[in-house]
Parts: C-alpha cells; sequence; structure tokens
C-alpha cells in the first residue's frame, strides 16, 4: 500500500516513523514545488487561502504517481470554526480531487497538531492513526501502532529542539552549514532512524555539528519574533518564503512563541492563565481559533523580542482577525509587519519590508 | 573633490547623487531607464566629472543587488531605509512622508526624526509612476502636463482607482460619455489618492508635517489631490526625486575603505549570464556577474550561489 506524504512539518518525522513500521511504502513528496503550486492554482477556487491550494496540489501529484492513500494535515482547521479548511475536511475536498483526476481517491485526513501531540493530543492521534487497520495487514496492529507512535513523538521531539537550535544560531559565521545540517538530519529521521536509539544518535550528531560551527559576535541582538501562519516559513509545511533564513543572514535571532520550550507559556491551558487573561482583554472570544493562538503568541512575546513579523497568507480568514486585533492594539506590542501572501507575491517585495523594519528596530534600538 | 555617491536604480528612472564631507548635496541626476539600468547609470557617470574623487558608493532601489555588485557599492539597502536616512538628516521635523515610485508605493511615520512605522503597497499598482506614464500615453497628455491639466477641473468626477485595470476601463467609459479630459484626469488623481490613503496608509496614524517624496511628486494634480484628502499642505522637498539617492550617499558616509570600481564603465569589463539551477525543485533563475574577474551571483535561494 503506497501512501503520500508531503513535508507536514514535524509531523512527517513522526508520521513516515508510523507508516514504515506499519509496513507502508511511502511516496514521500518533500516540500512544495513549482509543479505543487501550478497544479495548485490550476485545480482549486480562486477564493481559496494559498495552504488550501498547496494541500490540493499535493494531493494531486500524490494521484499522479500512484499513491493508494493521501494525506492531508487538516488539525488547525478542523478546529477552528473560522476556516475555510475546516469545512473541506469534511468531505468537499474528496469531490474537488475526485473531480481534478477523473477517479475515486483515498483521503485521509490528519486530525493531529504535531505540537499538541508532543504534550497531549497523543490519544486523539492513537485514535486517528487507528483507521490505517483496515489497510493495514499487519498482525499485532494495535501493539506495533503504539510502539511506532511512541518512537515517532520521540524523534518529533528531537526535530523540534534542532529547529530551537538553528533559530538561535544568529551568530554562526557559516550559516548555510545550518541548512545543509538540518537536510540531512530530516532526510536520516525520515528513511533510517527507526528505533529511539538510532534517532537520538542522529540527532546529537546534528545538534554537536551546529554546536561546533565558529560563531562572532554580534553588536546589535535583535531579536524577531514570528507568530501568525508558520506554515510558509522555512521550517514549515509549505514553505514558501524562507524568512528564518533571511533573518538569520541578516544576524536576527528568530524566536517562534510556538516551539518545543515555550508550549506550556502559550498554549496550555494549566500554565498560561495569565496570557489567556490578558489575550481576552483584547480578543473577546473563546481562545480556541488559530487568531487567538496568534494574538496569544504575540503577547507571550511581549518584552521578549524587539520587533514581531505577522505572517498570513492571503485570504486566510483566521489569520485577518488576528491581524486586525494586533493593529487595533499595535501599542500594546513591539513593532508589528505583517506580511500576507500567495502564490503571487513577489518575493523581492518581502524582502524590502523585511529589511527596512529591520533597520527600523535597529534605528530605534 | 571628495564625495559620497548614492544610486538608486528604480523600475522607470535611475537617480544619482553626490554629497560632500558635510553633506550637502553636489550634484543630482535623473534619468528615465527605458528598462536600460545599466546603460542609464553609464550615461550619468560619464557625465560626472573627473574631479568627483568618491569615498563611499550605496545602492538603493528595486536594481540595487544588480548594480551594486557591479559598481562594488559599499552599502546595499532597501528603499525605505534610503528615504528614512535622507529625510532624518534633511526634514528631522516631518512625520508623515509619502513616498510615489514608478512601480510601488511607500508610506514612512517618523516620530522626533525617527522611523517608527511604514507601509508598502501590496496588491495594486494603481497611484504609481508607471500607471500614471500608461495613461498619460493613452490619453496623449505629455506626462508633464498630466498635473497642470488636472487643474483646470472644476469637477470631481468618480474614476474607479482601485486597480490599474478597473481605472483604465472606468477613465475608457467617461471618455465615451463625452465627459472632459481635465476632469478624467482630476477625477484619476483624486481617486488614485484616496485609494492610496486606503490601501497603503491604513492604520497609520497621519500627522502633519506632510511630505510628498518621488517621480509623482512633481504631478501637481496629485498634490493638490493629497491636500484635499488630508486638509493638510504637502511639502515637497527641492530634491523630491532623488531622495533615495541622497540617503545612499549619507549611509556610504560610515565606509572606510571604499570598494567602488569607478566612474569609467569601460574599465569594468563586465560580464553577465544568466542561467537557471536545476540542482533542486526551487529551480531558481541565477544571473552570473562577472566584473574584472571577480564573480557574484544573484537569485540564488539556498545560498549555493551566494
Amino acid at each position: 500500500m503506497k501512501i503520500m506524504l508531503a513535508y507536514y512539518n514535524d509531523l512527517t518525522v513522526f508520521l513516515s516513523t508510523v507508516f514504515r513500521a506499519l509496513d507502508f511504502e511511502i511516496d514521500y513528496l518533500g516540500k512544495p514545488t513549482k509543479k505543487t503550486i501550478e497544479l495548485a492554482i490550476k485545480y482549486s477556487p480562486e477564493t481559496w487561502c494559498f495552504d488550501t491550494k498547496l494541500m490540493l496540489g499535493h494531493a494531486i501529484e500524490g494521484v499522479k504517481q500512484g499513491d493508494d492513500i493521501l494525506t492531508m494535515p487538516g488539525a488547525w482547521g478542523g478546529k477552528n470554526e473560522n476556516c475555510l479548511l475546516g469545512y473541506l475536511c469534511r468531505g468537499v475536498m474528496e469531490k474537488k480531487i475526485e473531480k481534478a483526476v477523473g477517479k475515486k481517491i483515498k483521503l485521509w485526513h490528519f486530525n493531529v497538531n504535531p505540537v499538541e501531540m508532543i504534550f497531549s493530543g497523543y490519544f486523539s492521534a492513537y485514535k486517528n492513526l487507528f483507521q490505517l487497520k483496515k489497510y493495514s495487514k499487519i498482525k499485532f496492529f494495535r501493539l506495533k501502532l503504539l510502539r511506532a507512535m511512541d518512537i515517532g513523538i520521540k524523534k518529533m521531539k528531537m526535530a523540534a529542539r534542532l529547529k530551537e537550535k538553528i533559530l538561535d544560531s544568529a551568530d554562526v559565521i557559516e550559516k548555510e552549514k545550518l541548512f545543509i545540517i538540518h537536510d540531512f538530519f530530516i532526510k536520516q529521521m525520515i528513511y533510517q532512524a527507526d528505533s529511539a536509539e538510532e534517532a537520538k544518535k542522529v540527532f546529537r550528531k546534528a545538534f554537536g555539528d551546529i554546536s561546533r560551527l565558529k560563531k562572532k559576535k554580534i553588536k546589535k541582538k535583535i531579536r524577531i519574533g514570528i507568530v501568525g501562519d508558520y506554515d510558509h516559513t522555512l521550517f514549515g509545511t509549505f514553505p514558501f518564503f524562507d524568512i528564518e533564513r533571511f533573518l538569520l543572514e541578516q544576524d536576527i535571532f528568530v524566536r517562534q512563541p510556538l516551539s518545543f520550550v515555550n508550549y506550556y507559556s502559550v498554549l496550555s491551558p494549566i500554565y498560561c492563565q495569565k496570557n489567556r487573561r490578558e489575550v481576552q482583554k483584547i480578543f473577546p472570544k473563546n481562545v480556541t481559533g488559530s487568531d487567538a493562538v496568534t494574538v496569544l503568541c504575540a503577547n507571550y512575546l511581549r518584552g521578549k523580542v524587539d520587533g514581531l513579523i505577522h505572517v498570513g497568507t492571503f485570504s486566510c480568514t483566521p489569520e485577518e482577525v488576528a491581524n486586525e486585533v494586533l493593529m487595533s492594539h499595535k501599542k500594546m506590542f513591539p513593532a508589528i509587519l505583517s506580511l500576507s501572501y500567495d502564490a503571487h507575491t513577489n518575493e523581492e517585495n518581502l524582502k524590502v519590508r523585511i529589511e527596512a523594519f529591520i533597520d527600523m528596530i535597529g534605528a530605534k534600538k | 573633490m571628495k564625495c559620497y555617491l548614492g544610486v538608486d536604480v528604480g523600475s522607470v528612472s535611475v537617480k544619482v547623487a553626490l554629497l560632500d564631507f558635510k553633506c550637502r548635496v553636489l550634484r543630482t541626476f535623473y534619468e528615465r531607464s527605458s528598462g536600460m539600468p545599466l546603460e542609464t547609470l553609464k550615461k550619468i557617470f560619464d557625465r560626472i566629472p573627473s574631479s568627483y574623487e568618491i569615498f563611499g558608493a550605496g545602492v538603493t532601489g528595486s536594481g540595487r543587488n544588480f548594480i551594486g555588485k557591479v559598481i562594488g557599492a559599499d552599502v546595499i539597502k532597501n528603499e525605505i531605509t534610503a528615504h528614512a536616512s535622507a529625510l532624518s538628516k534633511f526634514y528631522p521635523s516631518a512625520k508623515t512622508v509619502i513616498e510615489l515610485g514608478g512601480q510601488d508605493s511607500k508610506i514612512i511615520i517618523f516620530r522626533k526624526g525617527v522611523p517608527v512605522d511604514f507601509a508598502m503597497n501590496t496588491v495594486c499598482a494603481a497611484g504609481t509612476g508607471s500607471f500614471l506614464d500608461q495613461q498619460a500615453s493613452r490619453l496623449c497628455v505629455p506626462i508633464e502636463k498630466f498635473g497642470s491639466l488636472a487643474l483646470k477641473s472644476k469637477k470631481a468626477l468618480n474614476v474607479g482607482g482601485r486597480c490599474t485595470v478597473f481605472a483604465e476601463s472606468d477613465m475608457i467609459q467617461k471618455q465615451q460619455a463625452g465627459h472632459e479630459i481635465h476632469d478624467i484626469i482630476n477625477g484619476l488623481c483624486n481617486n488614485l489618492v484616496k485609494n492610496y490613503l486606503s490601501n497603503v496608509a491604513k492604520g497609520k496614524d497621519l500627522e502633519k508635517p506632510f511630505v510628498l517624496l518621488g517621480g509623482v511628486a512633481a504631478n501637481v494634480g496629485i498634490v493638490r489631490a493629497f491636500e484635499k484628502n488630508l486638509g493638510a499642505k504637502m511639502i515637497i522637498p527641492r530634491h523630491y526625486n532623488v531622495m533615495g539617492a541622497i540617503g545612499m550617499a549619507l549611509l556610504s558616509r560610515e565606509t572606510k575603505k571604499t570598494k567602488f570600481r569607478g566612474l569609467d564603465f569601460r574599465k569594468y569589463n563586465l560580464k553577465k549570464e544568466a542561467f537557471q539551477c536545476r540542482d533542486c525543485v526551487n529551480a531558481c533563475d541565477i544571473i552570473k556577474i562577472d566584473v574584472c574577474g571577480e564573480v557574484s551571483h544573484i537569485g540564488s535561494k539556498c545560498g549555493k550561489y551566494a
């Protein structure tokens, strides 16, 4: 049984571990290519946000490569009432793909969020993955699945830690080496490290390699926080423009609040009461959707960064709501730069904005 | 004479400024590039007297990376920073700076001489220089007379200014309906300004004094429309169309030893080659530049051709 898997951030490491353990053949498409974007634009309505279009593009690519099962991460959309994907996940997307490719398909939505899964979403992931039983011929399926999930989650934590290490490496001289190490690490995690011990070795090597890179003293230590649609940043699901890489090249330290170490302070209902109370003053809504998450992240970063970059795809409703909240209370936050983009956005234009934003923060400092 | 050089390579023009050590503007040049920025810059450099000795060079504008590498610029910066630098020096009291360029429009908010906020146009090029150029040529009106014609109008004709395509079709419709050209031009200027204020300046704290920069500042119709919509006088600096270049000359003052290759392009021995990298799915379009044997690349995403 051949299963299509694209780059779904740290979730890729987890899912590849589970699928390989259950004897599925993985067709890993990687990050979106020009072909994915072309297919996405060709087959999806103009009104869809770029994330959703890219998911459709990946699915069609998978069908053309003869995959038996298509996959789609739909966790965020499924939970958020403002999100178009939440609606499309309920059977509409399948119909769109079937119409585009002219045959029946099997589409499987992952209603698991990698960040939540590391901490609290283990059982929802299990429930979700248990559906695979009907496609797998493996005996003792439940046992194998649980064992694979355990290893997968451990590997996912390592992947998250390595990303944090990279984002905190603005003082490294040869920055291109950071990304070479990361690429090699991900490939080894997907294709080779099947046990937790093997994964640990791979992680330690990558972590050590980064620690050994030559460093320099940085004069102005500018820290920029990225909030919003992480899917479109370098380490995200649909890397469209390498914001983190671009910032690191300019010796900027990057903070992503929804990272491994910050999860409890930003999102956990038990530990982030203060953050939630503060946000509810400016955003009187149940703090559940991704719009609220963006505001929670921005609020968490107050006083911790010199500037915030709010990333959102063109026509993404939750991010538009979040942007409106942030802009209406911009005096509360450090300087905010809003970036909204899709397939037609000029990358040079984005670079000008980010450069100018950094210069402006430097001048203020 | 010892001086600093600033170059602004925009989408429709090339601007050059020379500043002395006391930050006084010695010479400025503004030339339309007609899609050939390098050749235009060559022409400008030929006009600069050889007695000027360049101690630092900076390049800004949409063509900054290519031209910067060719001439050996010491500083390569974006247009917003370049304009902000010039404004902080020459107009420190300015609070709102509106810049209308060839293909983009910007707003920079200053407080106490420091830029605190900015924005650029995103989805629409209406109101920028190239759109006005295009409309002037379609109406057979020289662009220099575009603004003065608008001033003749006493009617506030409503011309769609939200999108270049819709604006043009609306103008054609107005012409077919028999409206006077100057009324149509006035309506266009007015609605382009409204479009700018609702898109680019959206949510910004607009405070007096207002400064208008960029080639479009020469259009008196646009200036009047801004004054009418903002209810305040617009300050048009003397060097309104070369402020980016002046800003870069100012930024290049920090150079200790310049890398500038000189004003004589013949000595550059420039070779350029365009190719597509096939090593990964990004398929980056790379430009290889060889100046006096020094090779550099533009357009690489992964850093392979850094």
